[in-house]
């Protein structure tokens, strides 16, 4: 007797997964350190996320209290300190992210991504139209240099090169991230990427 | 003894797993812990199949692929016993599979940035689903070490500043030592005449 199922096209069931997997993935972290970009790789995807999605602000904390995440995510404020972490914001902060913190952030933006996962898809696709796909860059590469440009520190090289890029580099990047980022695997591959080991 | 089949669904690809539950293990009905077949269709490409170590190749390379993707290196990865392997092209990525039986062709797959990330959540749908009890042979997504980030980051993402800067700082020196300096001048102190002037 053979029974079918269609079992999933989005994760539903992710926070109860396979036995053998849980037990492993703590001690994957073990005498590793927060690799010195991460809080600005996690400023830059938040970024993409409020790029692609409006009010993406109030969003974020709304999805942060629907996954249970800490006192951090409980008002605007705290989250901005969060996110001032970044050296290269206007109102840099001189402090770093905690573990707790970053494994927050990593929640968040995988539950954000994967909300967002059509967006991203879209484009990142080579299959669409052209001329489609080159408005929804145009559209999407305007409004993340607008915000890149209100809130961070312009005078940065750094900066000004993302800014000055015309190839959009960095932008793919940052979508190719927040695109394997969904899920419990995807939240665990951005942890990883977020540390190094010491 | 009731065989199980269960589809995951993403975008591009379309995996489908049959198996029954491996009651020693403690499974219950609706779980699959022992593989029997599977089926991924990509659209655009020929139906794969095989057997559990042919998945567990495919779970390999694209899901450390994936991971090194994250950390922005990109670069070649090939399973165990050569079955898959994973190569950046352009913006693009080859999977190149082989089969098992003689006489078969080796099988080629371009997907884009979109058409990677739909299988990668495929994958891990079926690693981390409670659906299924599978123990796979995989590694497990690890930070990366300074000395392998640096060894492996494309060269147009390398940070050449300060190397620039040491150039830049070498030349000028350089430069400055073969500029010939007057060496008859010599200091003298001023001395103030002061001048009477007498009608």
């Amino acid at each position: 007797m053979k029974k079918t199922n269609l079992v999933a096209t989005q994760n539903k069931y992710l926070n109860k997964g396979s036995k053998y997997h849980d037990t492993v993935i703590d001690k994957s972290f073990v005498n590793c350190v927060i690799a010195n970009d991460a809080s600005r790789k996690i400023d830059f995807l938040i970024l993409v996320i409020e790029t692609l999605q409006i009010n993406a602000s109030d969003s974020l904390l709304l999805k942060a209290k629907d996954i249970g995440l800490s006192h951090d995510f409980s008002s605007r404020v705290q989250f901005w300190k969060m996110r001032c972490t970044n050296p290269l914001r206007n109102t840099y902060t001189f402090t770093s992210l905690s573990f707790e913190q970053i494994d927050s952030l990593v929640e968040l933006i995988s539950a954000m991504s994967e909300k967002l996962y059509p967006l991203i898809r879209q484009l990142l696709s080579s299959k669409e139209s052209k001329t489609l796909n080159d408005e929804r860059w145009l559209l999407f590469t305007s409004r993340l240099k607008s915000l890149i440009r209100e809130r961070m520190n312009n005078q940065r090289n750094y900066i000004a090169s993302i800014l000055s890029e015309d190839n959009n580099e960095f932008f793919r990047e940052l979508l190719v991230i927040l695109s394997l980022s969904c899920g419990k695997g995807g939240a665990n591959r951005l942890k990883a990427s977020l540390y190094q080991k010491s | 003894m009731i065989k199980l089949s269960y589809k995951i669904d993403q975008d591009s690809s379309s995996l489908e797993i049959s198996g029954i539950p491996d009651i020693s293990n403690g499974d219950s009905e609706d779980t699959i812990g022992i593989l029997s077949s599977w089926t991924l269709k990509i659209i655009g490409s020929p139906i794969l199949e095989g057997e559990k170590e042919h998945l567990d190749n495919l779970m390999q390379v694209v899901l450390q692929y994936s991971r090194s993707y994250i950390s922005g290196i990109r670069k070649q990865f090939i399973s165990n016993k050569n079955i898959v392997t994973i190569t950046p092209i352009a913006n693009n990525h080859k999977l190149l599979l082989n089969s098992s039986k003689k006489g078969v062709k080796p099988l080629e797959i371009i997907l884009d940035d979109s058409e990677l990330s739909d299988l990668t959540r495929c994958l891990d749908l079926l690693r981390f689903h409670p659906k299924f009890n599978i123990r796979w042979d995989i590694k497990q997504e690890r930070p990366f070490s300074r000395k392998y980030i640096i060894k492996n980051l494309s060269n147009s993402t390398k940070n050449y500043n300060l190397f620039y800067s040491l150039i830049l700082f070498l030349f000028t020196s350089i430069l400055l030592i073969f500029i010939p300096t007057d060496n008859r001048y010599e200091l003298r102190e001023t001395t103030n005449h002061s001048q009477v002037l007498s009608d």
